[in-house]
């Protein structure tokens, strides 16, 4: 038996080989045994796209015949109909930085999006940039490389720096090119790109820009069943902004006890419930909070929010991430809200707590992969509306989903060293988008905006405060009391309004 | 020798030191060949002589001339000078400009250099340029653009600059602004985002203020980004080019125009006419605004409120000294010793003693009111502080001597003792009077007039025998009032024959204790033993009695407690409190208690035939602000030269390690020996000493003759490796060294346009000193501005003899110079500087000795001119000329050495400070001698960044001409007394105009002659007393600084401890624990080895220059530092829940990156507890 399945794993080995891709051990051994036949006869078969596919999706690919083992015990299936498992959670132990940390952090950053990059036909054979002091002048190449810097001439042509393990490579994109100088004003530093060109002596003109996105053949997937997952955000309960009137008619909404007969046959069939964080304003989170705060103790708005929360009927599986607000560390990744501060929402027998960003998949069947739901609150978010002249005029804060497209392309969270707080992993960078999701949900913004890309669900949860002096001055306009609602049956996208 | 001689003899020194360095110049040493500074003999001349720098064409075209010209139609200082002589200029009226704007541009700099009196940078700096911008119709307007150092050219020269552009452009034909909405909300977004998030505006607008300004203004208020940060709103504005936080417009639309409209308004409504500006009457309308809201925000004017603004930015580690208005703080206690007034303020030198010495003489307050910050200075005529000892006595302090004494015993400080603020600052910051407590100057006023109508005169006989008190003794009472105090029976008896408050030495606080309290203290007067003698009661002897004994500490009665029993009145206090109180009489008790009085010192004027008056008048809160200084400016690395030794400098920059290596690679200027035929980098030939020739080196046809070829301009430097072993032999062996000094040190590189170096021989010297060069060439030291109008010989080390070749030949009453005791009345442009033995860094005279030493070495070893100081020892010093020069302004002032105090401040005349543009709130000047400047400065050496003209020298005053200096010097009061009704009317809160006191504008431009002496309320025995070094400069540790703050938060009665607490966690220690937890994840990393920074680290973990080893610039320390003392201040002071929460989820937040660490989890109360 045990020799049995070395042979057959050497096959799989071998297939991948053939076309180029070298499989990690780490994937052979999450195999189990027994599907391992299962495996080979996917792949014999000629309906795998090999270009699309890298560690993960083989794994997705394989679990549509076979149940993925979970990592963690609370994603145990807490109702038979709703099944919620925690694909990948951040659960790291706190630990004493050092500089090559961050090292580590940056090269893994590299190697993750490079991956996914090198799947791009255009970046089959790129070079190393120490190696293009060999090459001719004039001569084609591509690279991969982290943006190191970013500048803009004299001429208004774009100079970027772009580093690779080896070295660093200059290279310049002219004006001249619209569509392609368009595009690229976009770029934004330690983003890691593929690009195309002409080689110089000091310098590389490029014609082509590639970025790790999304593959265009991507699935839509859909359930057998009419059930529908919901969307919240950005509660902030203990704020004096809080709208408890509003919260009130959700509940009574989910309940059955109003709407009309389509939104309570909505509500009776809601199978998952999703919070991107922020569940409560928090304590010290700015100066002088403590004057726009009714709650003004953390404790006790864990435990108002949980009473909130418990009146949600409790066969509907609550999944929550953390937010900036929480109690916790601000640097991603956050790991899930802890024991200590918010024990009342622990105390719920169906809440899931997880990391953000984090990666839940939901209603799997015996025959259905399920939905893999990608949750980040969106804390970068600020720092891409206020540096990127483009997110900004496809209408900023009103417009979530684009901020979102915008780092789905990238496939990472927070691309730029100063976007956000993070933990310097040395290990991996936990803020690449490695798995391609079916959802992606966040909040932050108080604004809800839905979208498809690329047959990724794009959703930004709304909040249940009013504009509070910081938004007034900063002008944003957000938009409470509004849940998005997905029926994943067909896919189709409804936001419900509890606004007075 | 008479006043215009004196001017005439410094007059000519300076015309000789600009001969003797005008020849070492020559010689080809220096950028220049001639002096880089530019002699301006009075304002006009120096205007053409600052706008140069930026328009070199208007020299010697008649500016000055029109200048006077139009002064003589409109008056000195006249803004219509101004109008006038700005619109010429920009009409190229004398001398011509490449293009329309730029004469524009130079008219509006030339406008605003006069009101500023051409001192400071703001004409080259704060005005930066104009654009020309569309209109909606397409026509063109002025968006005039401004950046933060237009904050030294004042709110009043800010907005009249924009006034002076509006006018050129009204003349010449431009169109005016029209702001669309979005740009007057940035406007406002902008103020705010600044104001919050940049640094406090002085004057913050309202929105509608900003909107009414924008949309009225004739001009825009534009300028280039000064912030990282970005406006929080309304960004991607067309005709607003950047998205980033402005400095400039914040500063223009709120301190200058929106602050100052109601200044500027009359002058308009004056002659806006005749200019044709009759379109800024809109201010008219602003100032109206302006009315309403303020009406709205502050309805009741008379009593003034606790102002906490100066005790919202405190500092860690920096004491606060009283909370506003709080009883034991500061009394507030009106008039001007000799070293205080024009922002400078003093307070007994005991004081300073039991605040554990934290503050010096020099070291800045912020405080409540009049302004926000003041300089201290001391004053031993005023009251000192009264304390609680550790065996419970309460005392007096009132000299020097028992402070020391008793500083270690305290338990607690119950008064604080006077400040010394005179009428001149409420003058000038238009503060309402604030009432005035009892003090000798006041009852010796009451007493004189009481006297005269009893008497009809001042017959002290007369009243000696009425009183039965020495005449002598009365007469001292009433004019040597300071010093002369009466006993108690003395007191008592003048009060009631003269029917005058008692005398404030036996008045207490009475006003600021309850009735409940005094009502206590009554009935324990009712037990006490009651002793007396021949002369009345002597003591009295209290039952334990803790409650009732407090009440006598809060009165600031003195008083024993022995025996762990029994509280002991003795002597003049018992027979005062046995008078008033009458303790004896059997229903006192409820004579008091049932009338409807709630004042216990109305109570017991109602009842008492001795009547007071109150003894507390306004406390004035205060903490410490930043330390006085002295010492000897040192850039990073403290280079001897500005001569750039590249890395091959090593860590150090040291020419040492150069040669060690062999060569230098830098860029150089390039030169060309026709003699040697070689290349050099030297105006003088290393090699024959031959003049060389600058060369140009052109990219492709190499090096060429001047500064242009064919292909355009050849820059006069390249980046090159030199020899430097090479250049060192023969430039020793020209200054005739054969020793050298052990570690000269260079720069790294120059940051000037055409990379000029200065001549190493002048490092190579000036280590052999030990002494360090500025950015500018010069060697600078740095002092706190204090402020003397009078000074005795002894104080300042000179001799009466030398004082006499100073000029000195009369003390302050006329009298004939003969004794180091007399006072003497300071010349306007003579100078003390700090010699203090206490202070960690060398004082100005060994620093300034040395200077003498190596300007000698230099012009004899170098140059091979004659020694031109030839001091011998630091004595010499005295009579030699300084440059004096402000931060941010761009003009010296010649000042004359006289002596050296024992004090770190730069002693100098209110006027001195003035013509370097400061009042003496806590700022400092820096000085430097005259030949430095001269030989070493030139403008070339300054970085090509904006600012760097700021603290340079670019011009020079020889004469301080008084109409010409920053005329809030003028409010000086110069008085020997205050009248009776200035203390009247401190009562009711008048505003200081109400009571005519004389000022210095009094006497330098109106009703007086001009040589009136200057005068003072307040005598000072010694400027040299008190603490000369603030304790903060040498506790070493920020925490043992907090430690030390906590520790006098405890002690201060009129400090509240937990408020201390509070504020340091949430004003400091949380924001610091925070940002650094932020920034620690967004941080740039560094080299071990080199310079070299990181925005994030590169992938090779390595630095990219040399392979060095990357490390954090924000580590894990930085951010726990602060975390145990937070919690620890927390827990002692039992601080509000919500607080401890705060802190303790931050403490969360640090572990959650983190981790926990487990062996500091014990000293967790090792701080505070």
């Amino acid at each position: 038996m045990q020799q049995e399945i070395i042979k057959k794993k050497l096959e799989i080995v071998d297939i991948f080989l053939k076309r180029g891709i070298l499989v990690s051990s780490d994937l052979l051994s999450k195999i189990s045994d027994e599907s391992i036949t299962k495996i080979t006869d996917t792949l014999e078969s000629k309906q795998v796209n090999y270009e699309a596919i890298a560690d993960l999706d083989i794994y997705g690919l394989i679990s549509g015949r076979e149940k993925p083992k979970t990592e963690n015990k609370d994603t145990q299936q807490k109702n038979n109909e709703n099944a919620v498992k925690v694909v990948s959670l951040y659960k790291e132990e706190p630990k004493k930085r050092e500089p090559q940390d961050f090292v580590d952090y940056f090269n893994n950053r590299y190697k993750s999006v490079e991956k996914i990059l090198k799947q791009h036909q255009e970046l089959k054979n790129t070079v190393s940039i120490n190696k293009i002091q060999n090459k001719q002048e004039r001569e084609n190449l591509s690279i991969i490389g982290i943006v190191s810097d970013k500048q803009t001439t004299k001429n208004g042509n774009l100079i970027l720096t772009l580093e690779d393990p080896t070295g660093q490579k200059r290279i310049i994109i002219n004006k001249n090119k619209p569509q392609l100088f368009n595009e690229a004003k976009d770029i934004v530093l330690d983003e890691v790109i593929g690009v195309t060109g002409v080689n110089s002596d000091t310098i590389m003109f490029i014609n082509n820009i590639i970025w790790p996105d999304i593959p265009t053949n991507k699935e839509l997937k859909k359930s057998d069943n009419e059930k529908y997952a919901l969307f919240l955000s950005d509660m902030h309960v203990g704020s004096s902004k809080f709208l408890p009137d509003d919260f009130e008619r959700f509940l009574k909404w989910i309940n059955g006890e109003i709407g009309n007969e389509q939104q309570k046959h909505i509500a009776k069939n809601i199978g998952y419930i999703f919070i991107a964080g922020d569940l409560v304003d928090g304590c010290g989170i700015y100066p002088e909070q403590d004057k726009e705060l009714l709650i003004k103790d953390i404790y006790k708005q864990y435990k108002e929010c949980a009473e909130l929360l418990k009146q949600i009927p409790n066969h509907i599986p609550l999944i929550i991430c953390p937010g900036n607000h929480d109690a916790l560390r601000i640097s991603e990744p956050q790991p899930p809200l802890s024991k200590e501060f918010a024990k009342p929402l622990h105390e719920m027998n169906n809440v899931v707590m997880v990391s953000n960003p984090s990666i839940v998949n939901i209603d799997s069947t015996n025959n259905f992969s399920g939905f893999d739901v990608l949750m980040y609150h969106g804390y970068s978010f600020d720092y891409f509306v206020a540096e990127v002249d483009s997110l900004r005029n496809q209408g900023g804060y009103d417009r979530a989903d684009s901020i979102m497209k915008f780092l789905l392309k990238r496939r990472h969270l927070a691309p730029t060293h100063l976007s956000t707080l993070y933990v310097p992993d040395a290990l991996r960078d936990p803020l690449v988008i490695e798995k391609v999701p079916d959802f992606f949900l966040s909040g932050h913004i108080h604004k809800t905006a839905t979208a498809n890309y690329r047959n990724i669900t794009l959703i930004c949860g709304s909040c249940w405060q009013s504009k509070t002096a910081f938004q007034e001055k900063v002008g944003h306009n957000p938009e409470p009391s509004r849940v998005p609602i997905v029926n994943l049956q067909t896919r189709d996208v409804k936001i419900l309004k509890f606004e007075q | 020798m008479t006043e215009e001689n004196h001017t005439k003899d410094t007059q000519e020194k300076v015309d000789y030191a600009y001969k003797i360095a005008n020849e070492a110049r020559a010689k080809g040493y220096d950028p220049e060949d001639t002096v880089s500074i530019l002699l301006a003999k009075n304002l006009a001349e120096r205007v053409e002589g600052l706008v140069s720098v930026a328009a070199p064409q208007i020299m010697n075209t008649g500016i000055p001339q029109r200048i006077k010209e139009l002064e003589g139609v409109y008056g000195k200082l006249d803004w219509r000078v101004a109008l006038r002589i700005s619109l010429e200029t920009a009409q190229e009226k004398f001398c011509k400009f490449e293009t329309q704007k730029e004469a524009i541009e130079t008219g509006i700099r030339i406008g605003l250099a006069y009101l500023t009196l051409g001192i400071v940078a703001s004409p080259l700096e704060g005005f930066v340029g104009l654009k020309l911008k569309k209109r909606m119709d397409g026509k063109e307007y002025f968006a005039l653009m401004y950046s933060g150092p237009i904050r030294s050219a004042g709110g009043t020269a800010g907005t009249v600059s924009v006034i002076i552009a509006d006018y050129i452009r009204k003349c010449m034909g431009y169109d005016v602004y029209d702001a669309t909405e979005r740009e007057r909300r940035r406007m406002v977004a902008e103020l705010y985002d600044y104001h919050e998030r940049v640094t406090n505006l002085q004057y913050l607008p309202n929105e509608s203020e900003i909107m009414f300004l924008v949309s009225n203004l004739p001009v825009q208020i534009d300028g280039d980004a000064s912030e990282e940060m970005e406006v929080s709103n309304y960004k991607d504005i067309e005709r607003i080019e950047t998205n980033r936080i402005r400095s400039g417009p914040c500063l223009v639309l709120g301190e200058c125009i929106a602050q100052k409209a109601a200044k500027v308004l009359p002058q308009i409504k004056k002659w806006g006419k005749e200019f044709d500006l009759e379109h800024w009457l809109f201010l008219q309308e602003f100032v109206q605004l302006q009315k309403e809201t303020k009406t709205r925000e502050k309805r009741e004017k008379k009593k003034i409120t606790p102002n906490y603004t100066f005790i919202q930015d405190l500092v860690a580690g920096r004491p606060v000294l009283t909370h506003p208005l709080a009883a034991g703080g500061f009394r507030l206690r009106y008039g001007r010793c000799r070293t205080s007034g024009y922002s400078a303020s003093a307070i007994h030198p005991a004081t300073m003693i039991i605040l554990n010495k934290y503050i010096a003489i020099g070291t800045q307050l912020k405080v409540e009111r009049p302004g926000k910050a003041t300089a201290v200075t001391l004053c031993d005529s005023i009251e000192g502080p009264i304390v609680k000892l550790n065996d419970e006595s309460v005392v007096k302090v009132d000299t020097e001597q028992k402070a020391r004494d008793v500083a270690h015993s305290i338990k607690e400080i119950l008064f604080l003792g006077d400040i010394l603020i005179n009428y001149g600052d409420f003058f000038n910051r238009a503060h309402a009077l604030a009432p005035a407590g009892y003090c000798e100057e006041w009852w010796a006023l009451e007493a004189t007039k009481s006297i005269i109508n009893l008497l009809g005169s001042l017959d002290y006989d007369k009243l000696s025998q009425l009183t039965d008190i020495d005449a002598n003794h009365l007469e001292k009472l009433t004019k040597d009032f300071f010093f002369e105090k009466p006993d108690g029976k003395t007191a008592i008896t003048l009060s009631k024959l003269l029917q005058i408050p008692l005398h404030p030495y036996y008045t207490y606080h009475w006003r600021t204790i309850s009735k409940e309290d005094f009502l206590e203290m009554l009935k324990w007067f009712k037990t006490a033993r009651i002793e007396s003698d021949k002369s009345g009661v002597n003591k009295i002897v209290l039952p334990k009695n803790e409650a009732a004994k407090r009440v006598l500490e809060l009165l600031g009665v003195p008083h024993m407690f022995v025996n762990n029993e029994f509280t002991i009145i003795e002597k003049n206090d018992a027979l005062v409190l046995h008078t008033l109180l009458n303790p004896d009489k059997e229903d006192s008790h409820k004579l008091y208690e049932k009338i409807e009085i709630e004042n216990p010192l109305d109570l017991i004027n109602h009842f008492s035939d001795v009547k007071m008056r109150d003894k507390s008048g306004t406390f004035i809160g205060a903490r410490m602000g930043r330390p006085e200084k002295a010492k000897v400016r040192k850039l990073e690395g403290e280079p001897h030269t500005l001569f750039p030794i590249g890395k091959e400098g090593g860590k150090l920059r040291s020419f040492q390690s150069a040669m060690d290596i062999g060569y230098v690679e830098a860029e150089f200027p390039t030169y060309y020996c026709k003699q040697c035929k070689k290349e050099t980098i030297f105006g003088v030939c290393e090699q024959c000493n031959a003049r060389t020739q600058k060369i140009g080196n052109c990219s492709i046809c190499g090096s060429v003759e001047g500064a242009k070829c064919k292909h355009g301009e050849a820059p006069q430097y390249k980046a090159q490796r030199i020899d430097i072993n090479y250049y060192f032999k023969n430039i020793l062996k020209k200054i005739a060294m054969q020793q050298y000094p052990d570690l000269i040190k260079g720069v790294r590189g120059t940051s000037n346009k055409s990379h000029i170096p200065e001549h190493f021989a002048k490092g190579v010297l000036r280590a052999k000193h030990d002494i360090p060069v500025n950015r500018d060439g010069t060697t600078r030291y740095d002092m706190t501005q204090l402020p003397i109008t009078h000074f005795k010989p002894k104080e300042i080390e000179t001799s009466v003899e030398e004082l006499h070749n100073l000029g000195y030949h009369k003390d302050m009453n006329g009298e004939d110079l003969t004794n180091p005791e007399q006072i003497l009345e300071l010349k306007p442009q003579d100078i003390i500087l700090p010699k203090c033995e206490d202070a960690p860094e060398p004082g100005a005279h060994k620093i300034l000795f040395s200077l003498s030493l190596f300007i000698d070495e230099l012009l004899t070893l170098l140059y091979g001119l004659k020694k031109f100081y030839n001091l011998s020892s630091e004595k010499d010093l005295v009579g030699h000329l300084v440059v004096a020069l402000a931060p941010h302004t761009s003009a010296g002032i010649v000042g004359r050495i006289i002596g050296f105090s024992k004090t770190q401040a730069l002693y100098a005349h209110p006027m001195f400070h003035a013509a370097t543009r400061r009042d003496c709130d806590g700022d400092e000047a820096s000085v430097t001698l005259l030949m430095d400047v001269l030989l070493n400065f030139s403008r070339q050496f300054l970085p090509d960044s904006r600012g760097s003209t700021q603290d340079a020298p670019l011009v020079l005053t020889s004469r301080l001409i008084p109409t010409e200096i920053d005329d809030m010097v003028f409010d000086l009061d110069v008085v020997k007394n205050y009248p009776l009704e200035f203390y009247d009317a401190s009562q009711q809160y008048e505003m200081p105009w109400s009571i005519k006191i004389e000022r210095l504008a009094n006497i330098l431009l109106g009703t007086e002659p001009n040589n009136t002496p200057i005068k003072y309320t307040h005598p000072v025995g010694n400027i040299n007393s008190g603490v000369k070094c603030s304790s903060y400069k040498t506790i070493p540790s920020m925490e043992d600084k907090l430690k030390g703050q906590m520790e006098l938060a405890d002690k201060i009665r009129a400090v509240d401890a937990a408020d201390v607490a509070r504020l340091v966690i949430e004003k400091h220690l949380l924001r610091d624990i925070r940002g650094n937890l932020r920034k620690f994840s967004m941080q740039q990393f560094r080299c071990s080895k080199c310079p070299g920074k990181y925005r994030r680290p590169p992938l090779t973990g390595k630095c990219l220059a040399c392979g060095g080893r990357l490390i954090f610039t924000v580590s894990e320390g930085t951010i726990t530092k602060y975390l145990e003392p937070a919690i620890s201040l927390s827990d002692k002071y039992n601080l509000p829940s919500y607080l401890r929460q705060v802190l303790e989820l931050t403490k969360d937040r640090v572990e959650g990156v983190f981790g926990k660490e487990k062996d500091k989890q014990e000293g967790l109360n090792r701080w505070f507890g």
